[in-house]
């Protein structure tokens, strides 16, 4: 599937998410795709197909800095938890990575605010991102020990 | 093909609503724009508006063969059901307050319900097994004493399941005791079944214009004659005082000019349109892993496919297709205002996880194969593609 | 930190009719040590696969670890009806939503169960006479829905520091009778700009309430959020 060059077949009509979520839903970022091979300091896991939403979060930390270098995922849920999925990768691992008490704190509402905003039904997508990068975290400080 | 703005469009949601037929939009902007005078008033532009809406009601009439005068024009299938079921319930609760109903029918049947229920009405809900369908024995056996109204939807619109009507209409026939009147939703029926009162034994049907390629905002209440209903509307006394309101002639001209051609056309789009249903279906079945069908085939419409695959979510399904000018539906939990899976998804008692995994797919009268032939491939791609992200699987 | 600790339910006092508090020791017989307005996930016997977290209510000098639950669905059902005797493991504890120590002007919001965290800060402070200064904004639908509505009281009559409005959205017993509002929230709170504001409750109260926030203009930085769900 070719991608920035396929256009929006049904352009001209409003996206009913924001241009950010549509961007980070359909070329979502740090997606997980060889779990198998994966050496993950930390694994976080929240939610559940029975709920509809379930996201997988993988972290490496740097060992010197202990800032998170990488940050993966996979995630099975709607537009808006993909997108929130992959605005949490990123802000877990930009300038220079969190570190595990930024990350800790990181709001679901900074997920929203920078993905442009959510509609209100959607606003629990963002709550998983946060949710899933925290456990992650608690797995590698457990793991740490 | 559509083409809309330069981009390829596949439109395969027609059970949510369908496009208007070319011939029917040709008539009635004519009338739209000519034919404006209120159908009540003295004068010749009142008399022409007035002659539409009768030729109008005796063409619907005759294509359900029905008495004219047994047809009250509405706003569509919503009021319609709200007029049957709360219309029917409130005149007759002398004779009794338990209805019976099915856990599939479209909210507006549901929800009129729950209005009875706090009335003080007393309502059934009967169970489909997997294949979508109620049990005439499981009806039998809820049918009480103060039953007054039993109200069975013809055809399903989200699994396109096909009750056995008549059969139930036989069985009320032959109770010794007060016979319950029976109603049917036939909105998603009417496009390609026969909807003919007397061999189905209804006394009461709802009909609507959006889904057999008329316009929207028109529908009608079939009314046995003699069978007791209480207006919901009420003012002006048009439709016999059962539905007030000045009354769109050239929308309901639609309305009767688009049942006759869906009557007319029935048996041949129905056999295109299955035999591009059955393709379509096979093809998926065999290009991707891990999907399953919701609801039986053996009773269901020609056009409707509804699927579950297996770890990708109907919202974000959905939106890429669209992204690929691909238009259908899903009964995940996401894509509803309530975050609650469809109601009858849950009925048929699928797995909640692959309720959130359905996608439904209505072909229509337009349909073409190398539409379908679009859609197989663009599903695949878009299912392996959610599916290389997805958590689950 | 610590990690899977088990514990044991010593009694149970139901505080309204949908929410209960259960009383906790360690099987060990150790102190628990915790963090005011720190949670725990808890798998309840009985429960296949994932638990849920709760907030600490109790706070980190009260000789029992109590958790306080709504009733709302498997989870905690599954946890209201543990019988005293029974163990269960909580993993934790875990979680940040604690004013640091040189926050002096708090402003807590708490939606119906979302009181948990802050009835536990609050006590601690009051508990260890620390000098912050908290104005609670405790919305429910009624007054009687208000947990521990009598502890908060009775620390308010003891301590300068604290300040509760309680907002009732389905009838008149609160202080106000109506939802949080951005105007509400500036009436009863001096310099907004310079306060902290902790969230906590239900996804769509936080969410609302965030919003509020934001429409009146407070930093971002100065909104802490924990959202139950």
């Amino acid at each position: 599937m070719s991608d920035k060059s396929v256009q929006n077949c049904s352009d001209g009509q409003d996206w009913i998410y924001t241009d950010e979520v549509r961007e980070h839903f359909f070329f979502p970022k740090n997606i997980l795709f060889d779990e198998a091979n994966y050496n993950a300091d930390g694994f976080g896991v929240v939610g559940s197909a029975e709920c509809g939403d379930a996201m997988n979060v993988w972290i490496k930390v740097d060992p010197d800095t202990k800032r998170i270098l990488e940050c993966k995922w996979r995630t099975f849920g709607c537009a808006s938890a993909i997108a929130a999925a992959s605005m949490m990768s990123i802000m877990a691992t930009e300038n220079g990575g969190m570190t595990m008490e930024m990350a800790q704190k990181l709001k679901p509402e900074q997920i929203v605010e920078r993905l442009g905003g959510l509609p209100d039904r959607k606003f629990h997508c963002s709550v998983l991102g946060h949710k899933a990068l925290r456990n992650a975290v608690l797995d590698y400080l457990k793991n740490a020990k | 093909m559509n083409i809309m703005n330069e981009g390829i469009r596949v439109y395969l949601d027609n059970a949510s609503t369908t496009p208007i037929d070319s011939e029917v939009l040709l008539n009635m902007t004519k009338n739209l724009s000519k034919n404006y005078g209120n159908p009540s008033s003295l004068h010749l532009e009142g008399r022409l508006s007035k002659k539409l809406i009768n030729q109008s009601r005796q063409a619907i009439a005759r294509v359900i063969n029905a008495d004219a005068k047994e047809i009250i024009f509405t706003s569509g299938g919503t009021e319609s059901d709200n007029l049957a079921i709360l219309g029917i319930a409130r005149a007759n609760k002398h004779s009794g307050r338990h209805i019976i109903t099915s856990k599939i029918e479209h909210k507006a049947i549901i929800d009129a319900c729950k209005v009875l229920e706090q009335e003080g009405f007393s309502v059934t809900y009967l169970d489909v097994d997997k294949n979508g369908l109620i049990s005439i024995n499981a009806l039998k056996s809820s049918i009480k004493p103060d039953t007054i109204l039993v109200s069975i939807m013809y055809a399903n619109n989200e699994i396109g399941s096909i009750q056995p009507i008549k059969e139930i209409a036989g069985v009320l026939k032959k109770m010794d005791s007060q016979k319950p009147i029976f109603h049917t939703d036939a909105c998603q029926a009417a496009v390609s079944l026969d909807i003919d009162v007397t061999k189905l034994g209804v006394d009461s049907m709802t009909i609507s214009s959006s889904k057999i390629y008329g316009p929207k905002g028109v529908g009608c209440l079939y009314v046995k004659n003699g069978i007791k209903i209480a207006p919901q509307i009420v003012g002006g006394g048009q439709e016999g005082g059962l539905r007030s309101g000045t009354e769109n002639s050239a929308l309901i001209g639609g309305f009767a000019d688009a049942l006759t051609l869906a009557n007319k056309k029935r048996v041949n789009d129905n056999q295109k349109i299955v035999e591009l249903r059955d393709y379509f279906m096979n093809e998926i079945l065999s290009k991707i892993k891990n999907v399953y069908i919701n609801g039986g085939m053996e009773y269901r419409l020609p056009n409707n496919l509804n699927l579950s695959i297996k770890g990708v979510e109907g919202e974000s399904l959905i939106l890429m297709m669209d992204h690929y000018g691909i238009a259908c539906s899903t009964g995940s939990a996401c894509s509803s205002s309530d975050l609650n899976p469809s109601h009858v998804l849950m009925a048929l008692k699928i797995p909640i996880d692959l309720a959130h995994c359905s996608v439904r797919f209505t072909l229509g009268r337009y349909t073409t194969k190398q539409e379908i032939d679009y859609t197989i491939k663009t599903l695949v791609k878009c299912v392996a593609r959610i599916r290389s992200m997805s958590s689950i699987l | 930190m610590q990690n899977n600790t088990e514990f044991v339910l010593v009694k149970k006092e139901s505080e309204s009719s949908d929410v209960t508090s259960l009383f906790f020791k360690t099987a060990g017989g150790e102190k628990y040590e915790f963090l005011a307005g720190q949670y725990v996930d808890i798998v309840p016997p009985n429960i296949d696969g994932h638990g849920k977290s709760y907030t600490i209510s109790s706070s980190p000098n009260d000789e029992l670890v109590r958790i306080t639950i709504k009733r709302q669905g498997a989870v905690s059902s599954a946890l209201i009806e543990m019988g005293v005797g029974q163990k269960v493991s909580f993993e934790g504890p875990y979680g940040v939503f604690y004013p640091e120590e040189n926050m002096k002007d708090v402003v807590m919001l708490a939606g119906g169960i979302g009181i948990t965290p802050f009835v536990s800060v609050i006590k601690d402070h009051h508990d260890s006479k620390k000098d912050t200064k908290f104005i609670l904004l405790y919305s429910n639908k009624t007054k009687s829905d208000a947990t521990f509505a009598k502890k908060l009281t009775e620390i308010e009559n003891n301590n300068n520091n604290l300040k509760t409005i309680y907002f009732t959205t389905q009838d008149k017993t609160g202080d106000e009778n109506s939802r949080i509002s951005a105007d509400l929230v500036q009436k009863h709170v001096p310099d907004i700009q310079d306060k902290k504001f902790y969230i906590c409750g239900s996804i769509s109260f936080v969410r609302d309430v965030w919003k509020m926030l934001k429409s009146v203009e407070v930093p971002e930085e100065n909104i802490y959020t924990e959202s139950f769900y």
